[in-house]
């Protein structure tokens, strides 16, 4: 029924794999001088600092309005009943639709 | 046989109180296991009547390769998870398992009855068993998600109540088999199968009936969390599928169901980049991943059907395996918080590879499992609209973003919290055996096509399944 390991899917993997070994072997035989594990920003040092989770992808939650749709998920119980509610008026009205 | 499967983990459940022993409810629970494993090996339609009593007048479990399957993975991923609970779950240990094998017990009854009266009974058994162990932790947080979980739960048991009503006042039946011949171009049937739908969108996840979901997975012990995000909203699915296609015999496109899971997996997707509890984005992840099975299964063709099912096994098996990974984190850590948490790579690696298996495999990346599923989803899509397909793997983009800034905040970057103890070998295998499948099916994906085929060709054939419980074509 399903011919799954179609040569595109094969191909797909194999440069998958060939890619991860790749940068393995790369990132083993790699050495840095430790002046270079410096991070230059247009050519001044700049202080090595983690990324929280609350910072990562700032942007893409801005393009995606995250927080709006978050907005809806208020944690109030009285909201969810009537999301739930609603829900169900919607799934009768496209069943009655049928 | 198949009713000791179900009697041993009830019989375990009053015992385990009483002798205080973790090893009755293991051992009841890989007993169940086992039989399932034989129904599944058995390969064709079981039926057990119960009282002696021919179907439709009593009670009757019929258990075909689609169910078969769905058993399997219930009570694989229960005795996973009781054996991951021996050194997780370190107080109250005999009510923790008391609970486990009540939700077992529900999700197992749930997943075999052919009778929809019977199949609300152990639904509500599940569901109790649910907000118990929802609550199990006893903190402010646990009682909080418990409280909404048993607020809207009676809820959508009402709505799945008036659905059977309305069935049996239309057909005066309850067994699954004797309401599909009954079935008619009505839209008072129309309305049951709404309030079934409804009902039962509770557990599968499907916006706008999910918003209880990520305040109420996130607060239960981790090995609950698992069970939850995977097998719980996983009967939740298959039970939908049982009354699209067996009960009321719907054929070809359902925009419903499609335009719901475009919603679901969209919107799950896009919350879940937000998140910064380790749990929480899971849990929004298992909504994402709901909506892809919906979509599929709404496309109502046979490669579609057969992908929803895959999706529905590969998720199963991948929430229980990042669920179980989270876990061990939380267990070292006693945080939740993405932001708290880094550098874990060094000190759990084996807990980090296997999480990063996870995590590709849902991003649905080759080879593994994930990826063989949303495949066979991506090429059923194409062939109704490429705008499902496109959508579909925008998604997937979607979800490579919240996976990866999970497993680099947690694994990666400067260590911020010690580790004094060792993982426990029982915490480790569970998550090593599900990281494993999900390599091997990834691999060979044609193993368990086969059983996927089976199962789809099972749920499909109305007429087959009448038969067989039935007699009559």
């Amino acid at each position: 029924m399903f011919e799954y390991w179609s040569q595109f899917i094969l191909a797909f993997a194999g440069f998958f794999l060939l890619g991860l070994l790749i940068y393995l072997l790369g990132s083993r035989k790699t050495r840095f001088e430790e002046k270079k594990t410096d991070t230059y920003t247009c050519g001044e040092p700049f202080p090595v600092s983690d990324v929280g989770a609350d910072n990562f992808y700032e942007a893409v939650k801005k393009n995606l309005h995250v927080d709006e749709i978050r907005k809806i998920h208020s944690g109030r119980l009285s909201d969810y009943l009537l999301w739930m509610v609603t829900g169900m008026v919607a799934v009768l009205i496209m069943v009655a639709m049928l | 046989m198949l009713e000791y499967a179900i009697a041993a983990l009830l019989v375990a459940a009053f015992l385990t109180p009483v002798f205080k022993k973790d090893l009755i409810p293991i051992a009841a629970i890989i007993f169940s296991f086992l039989i399932l494993v034989a129904v599944f090996l058995q390969g064709q339609i079981v039926i057990v009547k119960f009282s002696g009593w021919a179907p439709p007048f009593g009670i009757a479990w019929v258990v075909d390769r689609f169910n078969a399957l769905m058993g399997l993975l219930v009570t694989g991923m229960a005795s996973l998870v009781a054996i991951y609970s021996t050194r997780y779950v370190r107080e109250r240990k005999s009510r923790f398992y008391t609970l486990l094998c009540l939700m077992t017990a529900g999700l197992l009854g749930v997943t075999l009855t052919g009778d929809v009266f019977n199949m609300y009974v152990f639904f509500e058994i599940l569901s109790i068993a649910c907000y118990g162990l929802v609550a199990f932790n006893t903190d402010r947080e646990a009682i909080e998600g418990a409280l909404k979980y048993i607020v809207l739960g009676p809820l959508a048991s009402s709505f799945i109540l008036l659905g059977i009503a309305m069935l049996y006042g239309l057909t005066g039946t309850l067994n699954m088999a004797d309401i599909a011949t009954k079935i008619q171009p009505d839209i008072a049937f129309n309305v049951a199968f709404g309030f079934l739908v409804g009902g039962f969108a509770l557990k599968s996840a499907i916006v706008p009936f999910h918003f209880w979901l990520p305040d109420v997975h996130p607060v239960a012990p981790s090995p609950i969390s698992a069970m939850l995000s995977s097998v719980v909203v996983g009967i939740g699915i298959y039970v939908i599928m049982r009354l699209v296609f067996t009960v009321f015999g719907f054929t070809g496109i359902m925009w419903m169901f499609i335009v719901l899971g475009i919603v679901t997996m969209v919107l799950g997707g896009i919350i879940a980049i937000a998140q910064t509890n380790i749990k929480r984005m899971i849990a929004y992840s298992t909504v994402s991943q709901s909506g892809y099975i919906f979509l599929a299964m709404g496309l109502g063709t046979n490669l579609g059907v057969a992908a929803a099912i895959f999706h529905l096994v590969n998720n199963i098996l991948v929430k229980s395996l990042l669920f179980l990974a989270a876990g061990i984190v939380i267990w070292h850590t006693g945080t939740k918080d993405m932001n708290q948490l880094g550098g874990l790579g060094k000190r759990l690696p084996l807990v980090a590879i296997c999480f990063g298996i996870g995590s590709l495999s849902i991003i649905g990346l080759p080879p593994l499992n994930g990826f063989a599923s949303k495949w066979m989803i991506y090429m059923a899509t194409w062939d109704i609209s490429p705008v499902l397909t496109a959508i579909a793997v925008i998604v997937s983009g979607i979800t490579m973003i919240y996976y990866l800034k999970a497993f680099s905040c947690i694994f990666m970057g400067s260590s911020r919290i010690q580790i004094k103890e060792k993982t426990p070998k029982a915490m480790l295998a569970p998550v090593i055996i599900l990281a494993a499948i999900c390599v091997l099916i990834g691999f060979f994906p044609q193993t368990v096509l086969g059983v996927i085929e089976q199962a789809t060709n099972a749920l499909l054939n109305q007429g087959q399944y009448i038969t067989a419980v039935l007699g009559v074509g």
